[in-house]
């Protein structure tokens, strides 16, 4: 199997407070992978640091077998990482349709220059396909009938849902969600588990941080365990329910 | 013909209309620029240095000044990158008066006497084929994906970036648009104020076409336009109240944002007036 995502001995510092320390993961491709671990483990932090957010502080991250640890969020983005945010990070003023478009960004076909200097009532070129790609996304993740809306009024649910569909509109290799059912009901909580598996069945790899511990046995293969910024576990479900690490971290020792 | 008058109005409304849009446009990406003054001295500077030293013809020291703002433009764009809100707000309104006193020292452009000479090649016409041109940019831009990426980066640039777009491109661009477009405001107003010192160029102008955009609205393409025409025309027609109309103009401002702080055409206005009209003629005749 391909290692799609490597991380080696990957820390961040913030102003002397070290929210990760030495992490190593490596990502199969086609895995269905979870970070776990209490509050302030780092799960997002370390999100950041592959997705190019910020720079780590030492340590190298490697993606699709190429050293990606100083390149800027959008050049990771065109290599195929795409991701979703902890608060959700939408184009609120915009439609559902235009925040799915602006994820095609990368995949429009003309320069500054063709925009303004095309003859009159031509269209711009890769537009019509852009727009056609969109809708397609939007269907795939249930949204196509609300896509005129505007972000900002879409229920809480279907924002998330959102977020996902602009992620995919970069056709990722990889697909990082920041705790897709934060704040979701049980019914919404399996309709994203149902696009999750929709999405891992696409063939995209799929790494997801979660509190909800029934969604992350339930649906991922492979589980890493962060606790006060370091690795302290990493196995199956199975192994990692059993864990004695992992139960001390979450319930306390003694 | 015109009224030579109303012709000098309707100039100035075009002019300022430019002006507003130089404001309007690095605003898009989230950039507040105080100081585009500084691209208008640009623009009025050396496109009366080519008209009236070299006898370039005037379209083309037009188009070549809007072209060198828009370079000095990019230039300021880069730095400006790392600065935000009132801090940018700060920067620009600096590099404003390092322009101004530039051209207030620099001999060749007259320091402090002025630039004067310069011949009347600004008309109705050209103001108007400039401004139409521009809006037709705008209305290309924001119908394209470099607009909804402006779009994007003006209300989450970090998730832009992570979708794919090069936000610091995308932020110079918008810069380096906006001064383009001052310079052309600047090389149309020299040639038609005919004389020019750096004292028009100072901090009141550059505050001036940021209070025509955002009067006017800063989420419509339309904004600009009616805010520059609004408050370009009312001194006009309050003159016979002499003294009392400045005050005035400052009321009009005062009560409009109190009461309507995304300026008079907000994003949706003209769509909706539209709408409106629409609906009352399917009403009247069913």
């Amino acid at each position: 199997m391909m290692k799609i995502l490597e991380t080696k001995k990957v820390s961040k510092s913030f102003n002397g407070f070290r929210a990760l320390q030495d992490v190593d993961l490596s990502l199969e491709a086609g895995d269905i992978h979870a970070i776990i671990g209490p509050n302030g483990a780092g799960k997002t932090t370390f999100f950041n640091l592959i997705s190019g957010v910020y720079p780590a502080t030492t340590g190298a991250v490697h993606f699709l077998q190429k050293d990606i640890t100083r390149l800027k969020p959008y050049q990771i983005s065109i290599m195929g990482m795409a991701r979703t945010f902890q608060n959700i990070c939408l184009f609120p003023g915009m439609t559902v349709l235009e925040n799915v478009m602006v994820g095609r960004h990368a995949y429009n076909e003309s320069s500054i220059f063709k925009i303004f200097l095309r003859l009159p009532f031509r269209k711009l070129g890769g537009e019509q396909r852009i727009l056609e790609k969109a809708k397609e996304i939007l269907d795939f993740v249930g949204l196509y009938t609300q896509r005129d809306q505007m972000a900002s009024g879409l229920p809480y649910g279907d924002q998330r849902r959102l977020e996902i569909a602009r992620a995919l509109a970069t056709e990722p290799k990889l697909l990082l969600l920041d705790e897709p059912a934060a704040g979701m009901n049980t019914s919404e909580t399996e309709g994203i588990l149902e696009l999750i598996g929709k999405i891992d069945k696409m063939g995209i790899t799929i790494l997801l941080i979660e509190h909800d511990m029934k969604l992350v046995m339930g649906i991922a293969r492979t589980i890493t365990v962060l606790n006060f910024g370091q690795k302290i576990a990493e196995g199956t479900p199975d192994e990692i329910q059993n864990n004695e690490k992992v139960i001390e971290a979450y319930l306390g020792s003694e | 013909m015109i009224d030579p008058y109303i012709e000098s109005v309707l100039i100035f409304v075009g002019i300022n209309a430019i002006l507003a849009y130089s404001f309007f446009i690095p605003m898009k990406t989230n950039q507040i620029s105080g100081g585009q003054g500084a691209f208008m001295a640009i623009g009025a500077y050396f496109s009366a240095a080519m008209t009236v030293n070299f006898h370039i013809p005037f379209p083309v020291a037009l188009v070549a000044s809007g072209l060198i703002a828009g370079l000095v433009g990019v230039l300021v764009g880069f730095p400006a990158l790392r600065i935000r809100g009132l801090y940018l707000v700060i920067m620009t309104l600096g590099f404003a008066e390092v322009v101004r006193v530039f051209f207030l020292t620099s001999d060749y452009f007259g320091a402090a006497y002025g630039f004067s000479g310069i011949q009347e090649l600004t008309n109705l016409s050209n103001v108007y084929v400039v401004l139409a041109v521009s809006i037709f940019f705008l209305y290309r831009l924001e119908k394209s994906y470099l607009g909804r990426a402006f779009e994007a980066i003006k209300e989450n640039d970090l998730a832009g970036e992570t979708l794919g777009i090069n936000v610091t491109k995308i932020k110079v661009i918008g810069f380096g648009l906006g001064a383009a477009s001052a310079g052309l405001g600047g090389a149309l107003y020299a040639h038609y104020a005919l004389f020019i010192d750096s004292n028009n160029f100072g901090f009141h102008r550059s505050i001036e076409m940021v209070i025509f955009a955002i009067f006017g609205g800063i989420n419509s393409l339309w904004g600009p336009v009616i805010g520059a025409a609004i408050l370009t025309v009312v001194p006009e027609v309050l003159r016979f109240i002499q003294e009392w109309r400045m005050i005035f103009y400052g009321m009009l401002i005062v009560l409009l944002m109190t009461f309507r702080p995304e300026g008079l055409i907000a994003k949706h206005t003209l769509q909706d007036i539209s709408n409106l009209v629409r609906k009352t003629k399917r009403d009247e005749n069913p």
